[in-house]
């Protein structure tokens, strides 16, 4: 099972949404990583048959995105969704299954599984617009499961959850991910970093790196350092290098940044983590060197 | 070959090893699929009820007047009335119809197996089949009255209908969200003002004029077909102004 991105590409207006991204993606979790307005929701949707890429193709094989059966082992969560006023929790995913061509006899056994699943049980049969934040999201992740897709698209699905939710839910995906492609994304760095085996970060509509952790890590890794100064001097410093963090502790600033060798002689080398990385790509100092990294102007 | 009663004992005195795999295996099995039909059945009932009541209102209006007002109230008179109360039957089906929008459900459904566009035509059909149904019966009881023809009576109620359809569809093409559902009560009322205003006015000279009704309702079936169309091919304007929310 492999779904095929060729060259897909989507406009709008004078903007480049997503930008002639070609890839391929096997049994596992992906983890899409982007800064707003980088394209990830534009290209699920494309994923999901939401929109139509205006040049390119995404195929399941040999199935097309805009085809049924395709339709039929997909699984879509929104970063946004609303419901029906009338409908309660139970009502909700009773409905979805039979959108997704589900008996009402397995939609029943179905609903009470996932609903004790996502811990909705209790709250099935109340009104939707009852719950809060968390159990919403919680119901939108209990419909992406309902037939049993073999491909799933989450678009910023621990949004909302508390940590101890998050931590299921990443289980879950886990889990899912073993006989499945799992597509997700969010700005929340750490579930990507326990979850995912194959990172994708996406940048001004491009997808600019792929690959595991440790391989895109390789960017930075050893260069990121924390060191301490004035304020004048720590001035200089953000002007000369990216930086990922700043902290100000009484007539000090404490500052973590990038650099090829250590700015000070008292700099400490720190391992660096995905987030130093996505603040390193989407930072303004970032993205100047990032441009000036792939023009081999600069090398990190 | 084991003896009988030797395996018996094995049953009973040894458990079954645990299956291993089984919620995967059942999770990769395919499931019984629905028919069309029971999408249809679905779509049928989770329509809200008062659509359904408030569509059939104008028929018990009609059978309620003829009981209590026979004598007084002719045909001519009633179908002014039933004629304004038609743009609020387009307004419930057109709503009932795009009601994914108005609340947040469209890219779900778009990216379900019976997605949107076959959803939407399933809804234009059922509520289209219930004004119809409406129609004819409402037809049927004027005509019964004495005082009108079959032809006009049905282009009375049709021309507003039609009309209405068509202004709330290009509401629903060109605003998003819950405002859409304000604007389509707001084309409505003002069809419907239209036909009690001329009414009163008394162009009933100009308007007894069947042929420039009946023209009036080709035109805009023609158009009202065209749209229905172009909603079916999913066309990309629809899409994006009509779908997405925000």
């Amino acid at each position: 099972m492999e779904l095929t991105f060729d060259r897909v590409t989507k406009q709008f207006k004078n903007k480049i949404a997503v930008d002639r991204v070609s890839l391929s993606l096997q049994k596992g979790v992906y983890g899409l990583l982007g800064a707003n307005g980088a394209g990830k929701t534009t290209l699920m949707r494309m994923m999901c048959g939401v929109l139509k890429p205006d040049s390119g193709e995404i195929r399941l094989g040999d199935l097309g995105v805009e085809e049924e059966d395709y339709r039929d082992k997909l699984g879509y969560l929104p970063q946004q969704f609303g419901y029906y006023p009338e409908f309660t929790g139970e009502d909700f995913l009773m409905y979805m299954a039979a959108l997704k061509g589900i008996s009402k006899r397995q939609a029943k056994e179905r609903t009470a599984e996932l609903l004790d699943t996502v811990n909705l049980t209790d709250v099935a049969k109340k009104k939707i617009r009852t719950y809060s934040g968390g159990m919403k999201q919680r119901l939108g992740i209990a419909q992406v499961l309902i037939n049993h897709p073999q491909v799933l698209v989450l678009d910023e699905p621990t949004a909302g959850l508390d940590p101890k939710e998050r931590v299921k839910f990443r289980n879950l995906i886990s889990q899912l991910g073993s006989n499945r492609i799992v597509l997700l994304s969010t700005h929340i760095v750490s579930d990507i970093e326990y979850i995912a085996d194959t990172i994708l970060v996406m940048k001004e509509g491009s997808l600019i790196h792929q690959g595991g952790r440790s391989e895109i890590m390789k960017v930075i890794q050893g260069k990121v350092w924390e060191t301490a100064a004035e304020a004048e001097a720590a001035d200089r410093w953000m002007e000369r290098y990216p930086v990922l963090n700043i902290r100000q502790e009484k007539d000090r600033i404490f500052l973590r940044l990038v650099s090829e060798e250590p700015p000070t002689e008292d700099s400490i080398s720190v391992a660096a983590t995905l987030e130093d990385l996505y603040l390193y790509y989407f930072s303004e100092e970032g993205g100047e060197h990032e441009r000036n990294y792939k023009s081999g102007r600069i090398r990190i | 070959m084991l003896d009988k009663h030797l395996k018996k004992d094995l049953k009973e005195s040894f458990a079954a090893p645990e299956p291993l795999g089984k919620k995967q295996f059942l999770g990769n099995l395919n499931y019984p699929k629905a028919s069309p039909l029971e999408v249809l059945r679905v779509q049928a009932e989770y329509i809200p009820k008062f659509v359904w009541v408030l569509s059939v209102t104008p028929i018990f209006l009609i059978l309620l007047l003829q009981c209590l007002a026979a004598a007084s109230v002719g045909g001519k008179d009633l179908i002014w009335y039933l004629s304004a109360f038609m743009p609020i039957l387009a307004v419930l089906a057109v709503t009932g119809t795009f009601r994914s929008g108005a609340y947040g459900m469209a890219e779900l459904e778009l990216a379900s197996k019976y997605n949107l566009p076959q959803i939407l035509l399933m809804r234009m059909g059922i509520l289209g089949l219930l004004d119809l149904s409406i129609v004819l019966a409402a037809v049927f009881l004027i005509v019964s009255m004495g005082e009108m023809t079959v032809l006009h009576t049905a282009l009375y109620l049709l021309v507003p209908w039609e009309s209405t359809c068509l202004l709330t569809f290009q509401v629903e093409k060109h605003r998003k969200g819950r405002e859409t559902i304000w604007c389509n009560i707001l084309c409505g009322f003002f069809v419907s003002m239209s036909e009690i205003i001329l009414k009163n006015r008394e162009f009933a000279s100009c308007l007894e004029n069947v042929y420039l009704w009946l023209a009036a309702f080709c035109v805009l079936s023609f158009l009202l077909a065209r749209q229905v169309y172009r909603i079916c091919l999913d066309k990309e304007a629809w899409s994006w102004n009509m779908y997405m929310a925000g």
